[in-house]
């Protein structure tokens, strides 16, 4: 201390103040260069881990539209998409949201752009979801550039390795296994009323186990259809206690001027089990009281069994892969996300 | 060193470097806040953002087991209903049972019955409702719903993996393993719902970097919105219990006649109350007493011809008559079972002679072509006779003709009238016909003798046989028109030679293994004799002694016909004990060693009586331990008459048992309307339909309403139909179509039910249930009986009729309308919705346990399984389904 007191003090004290400021300042500078770096930093990882946190919030309430909307489609027997070609995002989860105003506000359009890639389970034990020699996915909803540029295919691929791979070695056989709709028992009959006066056999597998009989009458005023089930002709062996015979008739047409007359005979030791399915916007009141079955059970032995209700399908299983990119970042991934869709049978009404 | 410090305070050299030195400091603190801040959010973010694909592959390995779940329960769906379907439906009816498994009562605890707000009336009708399972179906079908997850796991409690499956999510920097198990729920060691365990787990090579646990609750579903409909259906609630009215192809409480021709076959019991003429007892001599011929019952007469595979049952005669001019067509009663009558006979055509409308047979000629076979055993309180102007007619070589041939026993029970009046309360065996014989193949006992009546009836003469050809030739005795109450024997002993003595024809050898008795003289088998009063010795009129076919005395037969003058307190109860205490039906019939004792002989009756032996299980001996009260003034064979005829017969007054010497026994008649018929169920009228095959309708006095049954078809099968004739005038069925000729059905009727001369009905099957046309309670002319005027069923059809029994016809009516079902079950007694109509109460036990009427307290009904679930919806219906019921992060698996 005494020397500098010295060299300041004693020596030379003109101009000091300057060189001290100067060198102050030198130093200040070259300490807050890497400060305010460090705070630009800061800032910088600041917004990105808000843009992270968002883009995840953003992707997980997408994928929970996009589950309900697969749920709805399904339902309501509509097509997911057509085919692998690129499509709107917004204009899948909502037709009418032609501007994708609504998209855009629910899903920051101004900040993010989306591809979702969905793939359909078929019992395969490795799903890729992206193109690689062939397109490993079934649909493909994009939206780019707030919805303004055509859907297309991301310019900048996601990682194409993400995979699903169902080969775990303590799985029980068969959970993703498909359920194929059309598959019928052996002794089976679905039958469609086609919202005029009739209904039509859609689909009949009954070549020799048992013997069904329609016949329609038109007596009471309105057309009716009688259904026998007999043995089958000989040489084929009589049913029996244990067989079974399932007869569906889908009503989703029926209206509430339309009235069906059933009449239903089981002259076997089998179990009938007719199932009267009806669309989700039939009125349930309107099926019971339009819908009239007199079943007769002629063997003691025998059964019929009715039940009203909306059809159950098996549904598969969807993979959905969901990325999120940054708009203003050159499309930079932000999230990129898996998720099953796997039937929700809580609200389905069935 | 004072002044250094006070020197170091005032000059300041320095201190801008050391101030630009701190401030640098406090910055860069500041910035490295900052910068920390700045870090961990970014920190934050990005791990968040790899924990929520970690959080969401849990969510989806979760949800997914729900969906494999769900999807398995789809799948096993049809045989899951099946098989509750089927278990809720045995749960509320009886299935079938082979015979030697007792019956399963259902469980009507799980059903109720809901009648329906009619909203046009103020009250609903109780036939109009519901039955409806208390979710039966829905509890066994979430039971059947878990057993299929479960499997055949066992043992099994909470830590149990019913299920796991994993899968990888993975790309080039690391991979998500998620791990999914099903565990049980337990309660009371029952599965009650699952517990899914998902974990997700997210790896970096070999390096855990995090992990998330959920843990779902998955329960099973209700049935949401759904009512569980019981279409029920109905079958006998036990097949031994079968409630009279329906035990035979047809009963009625008038004839049934079947004249001009018509061929009938039968193939089942007829039970035919029959026309019994009024007697005026307080003016005896002047009013005549009855001929057989003036009784109905079953008739078949003018060319009619009737086989019934099946018994006869009647309070009045089965007999034939045929006209002079028709005699050329045989006229024939063919039955293969047992006759419960009160006589059974070949008529004459007598009553017609004289009649304008009839026909004029010249005096002396006399009827031919008439027979009646029987080849069970007949049980008659009067005659077994045939008629004066009946002629057989033998082939050659022959020189007599049997016209009735019985293979079986006869026991004709009566010997008097206990008032002593009238003669048809004596038994006989008589054929008065020229050239004409009766055979019986087995024992013939008979407790009385015939009567035969002059001038129309007005007076009757006790004869001296009790079986043989008593009138042809002793006819004009002086002595014997006299002897109202006994003849004198003597002229037997005069005319023997001129009396044909094998009219009658026993199959009586010594050391046979047949057996006779009768209180008088018996001319049969080209002999006369006599069985001794009090003696075991039988001596024909040369003196040959017949031993062991005879009883020893009056007594025994007393005792086994349980009529008579002996002590009357041996009767007031139906047991094979005397008063004495000695087993009455356990003696031998002569006494001798090795002889067959009276049970043996009569153990038809004997084996009905007791318990086993009869259908209703009922033990009818009181000293079998269950005394039948109302059986006090019937035991024996005459019980067993009475029982077979029970049908007829209504409650007997026990309370009389006390004054049992001053007593009538004589049991009060069953009424139509009110025992087998309820008449206070108001039945609709009702077009027939396929769905609602009845036909009510209410036909007057002077109606015969015309029913065709071709209309009654469903393309070429006959619907099973019920015709209800709530009227009292005639039903006649007739077919229109030669190829719809069939019925299959029940008929109730008030009144009469027809098959007229071109009614071409082929077959009937089911039952016919008729009261037949009412006489205003007057007396008919035996051409009036003859021609079925006032029959319960008239057969004159030109066209072979069959007619087949069906127990259980009344239950293959289908009826989509059950009201109209209901009704009808009330209205025969068999069910008790119209008391019914406590919207609080409706329960199942007061409809089916206490019937409308209250003849036979017994349960008479069951729901069969015939019947059918209907699963209705009553709002937006879902059906059963495995559901996530909460889903939580844990820090562990449980």
């Amino acid at each position: 201390m005494c020397k500098v007191q010295n060299h300041f003090t004693v020596e030379s004290e003109s101009g000091f103040s300057y060189i001290e400021v100067l060198i102050a300042m030198a130093i200040f500078a070259i300490s807050v260069i890497p400060i305010l770096s460090m705070i630009f930093n800061a800032s910088q990882n600041t917004v990105s881990g808000r843009r992270y946190y968002e883009a995840t919030i953003m992707v997980q309430n997408l994928s929970e539209r996009i589950k309900n909307e697969i749920e709805r489609r399904l339902v309501n027997n509509e097509p997911l998409g057509e085919g692998t070609a690129p499509q709107s995002l917004a204009l899948f989860l909502n037709p009418s949201d032609t501007n994708y105003s609504k998209f855009n506000d629910a899903f920051n359009g101004d900040e993010y752009e989306y591809d979702v890639y969905i793939k359909k389970t078929d019992g395969s034990d490795q799903y890729k979801l992206l193109k690689e020699n062939n397109y490993n996915y079934d649909y493909l909803f994009v939206h780019i550039n707030r919805g303004e540029t055509s859907p297309t295919e991301p310019s900048l691929m996601p990682d194409p390795i993400t995979e699903l791979d169902l080969t775990g070695q303590n799985s029980d056989p068969g959970i993703f296994d498909t359920f194929i709709e059309g598959d019928l028992p052996t002794d089976s009959m679905e039958l469609e009323f086609d919202g005029t006066d009739d209904w039509d056999i859609i689909k009949s597998n009954s070549p020799d186990k048992s013997k069904i009989d329609l016949t329609w009458n038109d007596f009471n005023d309105f057309p009716s259809c009688v259904m026998v089930v007999s043995n089958p002709l000989s040489p084929n062996p009589a049913l029996e206690t244990d067989d079974r015979i399932e007869i569906s008739l889908d009503v989703s047409k029926l209206q509430e001027e339309h009235r069906l007359d059933i009449r239903l005979e089981n002259n076997t030791k089998a179990t009938i089990i007719f199932y009267i399915y009806r669309g989700n916007k039939v009125d349930v009141k309107t099926l019971d009281k339009n819908i009239e079955v007199f079943p007769i059970q002629n063997d003691p032995d025998g059964n019929i069994f009715i039940e009203r209700k909306t059809k159950m399908i098996p549904r598969e299983n969807y993979i959905i892969r969901i990325v999120a990119r940054d708009r203003k970042k050159h499309s930079k991934i932000l999230k990129d996300m898996v998720d099953i869709y796997s039937h929700d049978y809580r609200i389905a009404a069935y | 060193m004072k002044k250094r410090i006070k020197e170091f305070y005032i000059n300041e050299d320095g201190n801008a470097l050391i101030l630009v030195m701190l401030l640098v400091m406090c910055m860069m603190l500041i910035a490295g806040g900052v910068m920390a801040v700045a870090f961990s959010h970014a920190e934050i973010s990005q791990a968040y953002k790899r924990t929520s694909n970690l959080y969401y592959a849990a969510q989806s390995g979760a949800e997914k087991m729900v969906d494999h779940i769900n999807k398995i329960l789809m799948k096993e769906m049809p045989h899951l209903i099946e098989k509750a379907a089927n278990e809720a439906k045995n749960k509320v009816t009886t299935t079938p049972k082979s015979p030697e498994e007792p019956v399963v009562n259902s469980d009507f605890t799980k059903l109720k019955y809901s009648i329906l707000e009619d909203e046009n009336e103020e009250n609903s009708s109780p036939y109009k409702g519901e039955f409806l399972l208390d979710n039966l179906y829905q509890e066994l079908l979430k039971e059947k719903a878990i057993e299929t997850i479960v499997g055949d796991t066992s043992p099994i409690n909470e830590n149990t993996v019913l299920m796991r499956f994993e899968y990888e999510l993975k790309n080039e920097r690391n991979k998500s393993l998620v791990e999914v198990k099903l565990k049980p729920k337990m309660a009371l060691e029952k599965v009650t719902g699952f517990t899914v365990i998902s974990t997700a787990t997210l790896q970096k090579e070999s390096d855990e970097l995090s992990k998330i646990i959920l843990e779902g609750d998955i329960i099973i579903s209700d049935l949401i919105g759904h009512k569980e409909l019981f279409l029920e259906e109905y079958q006998w609630k036990d097949e031994n219990l079968i409630p009279n009215t329906f035990r035979s192809p047809i009963l009625t409480f008038g004839d049934l006649v079947i004249t001009d021709g018509a061929e009938v076959i039968i193939n089942g019991d007829v039970r035919a109350k029959g026309y019994i003429p009024h007697i005026d007892m307080s003016e005896v001599g002047i009013v005549p007493f009855p001929e057989l011929e003036e009784y109905g019952g079953i008739y078949v007469s003018h060319g009619g011809k009737l086989t019934i595979h099946g018994n006869i049952v009647t309070l009045a005669n089965v007999h034939t008559m045929n006209r002079y001019n028709t005699q050329n067509a045989k006229t024939k009663i063919t039955v293969t079972g047992d006759v419960f009558a009160n006589s059974v006979a070949i008529e004459d055509d007598y009553p017609y002679k004289g009649d304008a409308s009839a026909d004029s047979r010249p005096i002396g000629a006399k009827v031919i072509n008439q027979y009646i076979t029987i080849n069970g055993d007949v049980y008659v309180d009067n005659d077994i006779a045939i008629d004066r102007y009946v002629e057989g007619t033998p082939g050659i070589g022959e020189d007599i003709e049997t016209l009735i041939k019985i293979d079986g026993s006869v026991y004709g029970i009566m010997n008097e009238d206990p008032a002593g009046k009238d003669p048809n309360k004596s038994s006989g065996i008589y054929a008065i016909g020229k050239k004409s014989r009766i055979e019986i193949g087995q024992h013939a006992f008979v407790h009385g003798n015939a009567f035969i009546s002059f001038d129309g009836g007005k007076h009757f003469s006790h004869l001296y046989e009790s079986m043989g050809e008593p009138y042809e030739d002793v006819g004009f005795l002086d002595n014997y028109i006299n002897n109202v109450v006994l003849g004198d024997e003597s002229y037997l002993t005069l005319k023997k030679d001129y009396i044909v003595k094998n009219k009658i024809k026993l199959h009586l050898v010594d050391g046979g293994n047949f057996f006779a008795y009768a209180p008088r003289m018996i001319s049969a088998n080209g002999r006369f004799f006599k069985f001794e009063d009090a003696g075991n010795v039988i001596k024909d009129d040369s003196g040959k002694e017949i031993s062991n076919a005879s009883f020893v005395a009056p007594e025994q037969l007393k005792r086994l016909f349980n009529q008579g003058e002996i002590d009357i307190q041996e009767l007031l109860k139906i047991s094979p004990v005397g008063k004495d205490g000695i087993v009455k039906w356990a003696e031998s019939i002569d006494q001798g060693s090795g002889s067959p004792k009276i049970a043996e002989i009569i153990n038809n009756a004997y084996n009905y009586l007791k318990k086993e032996g009869n259908p209703y299980n009922r033990e009818y001996f009181s000293d079998d331990g269950t005394s039948y009260d109302s059986m006090y003034y019937y035991r024996g064979i005459q019980g067993y008459m009475f029982l077979k005829r029970d049908i007829f017969y209504k409650n007997i007054n026990t309370s009389i048992y006390s004054d049992i010497n001053t007593s009538k026994e004589t049991p009060e008649n069953m009424e139509f309307t009110g025992d087998i018929i309820n008449s206070t169920v108001a039945l609709d009228e009702n077009i027939w339909t396929k769905d609602n095959p009845v036909y009510i309708l209410e036909s007057s006095s002077s109606d015969e309403k015309l029913i065709n049954v071709s209309d009654f078809y469903d393309g070429n099968k006959p619907v099973e139909t019920i015709i209800i004739d709530k009227g009292e005038g005639t039903i006649s069925l007739y077919a229109s179509d030669p190829n719809q000729n069939d019925f299959y059905g029940l008929i109730v009727s008030k009144g009469r039910v027809k098959f007229g001369t071109s009614s071409s009905i082929n077959e009937f099957k089911g039952i016919i249930i008729a009261q037949g046309k009412n006489n205003g309670n007057t007396n008919m002319t035996t051409a009036q009986i003859v021609s079925g005027e006032y029959a319960g069923v008239l057969v004159e059809a030109d066209d072979p009729l069959t007619i087949t029994y069906d127990k259980d016809i009344l239950f293959k009516v289908k009826c989509k309308n059950r009201a109209v079902k209901r009704a009808i079950l009330d209205y025969l007694g068999l069910t008790n919705y119209v008391n019914n109509t406590n919207h609080e109460v409706n329960e199942v036990e007061p409809i089916l346990d206490s019937p409308s009427i209250n003849i036979e307290n017994i349960q008479k009904v069951d729901f069969s399984s015939h019947s059918v679930l209907d699963i209705k919806n009553t709002k937006a219906y879902r059906g059963i389904r495995f559901e996530m019921k909460t889903l939580r992060q844990v820090d562990s698996e449980s």
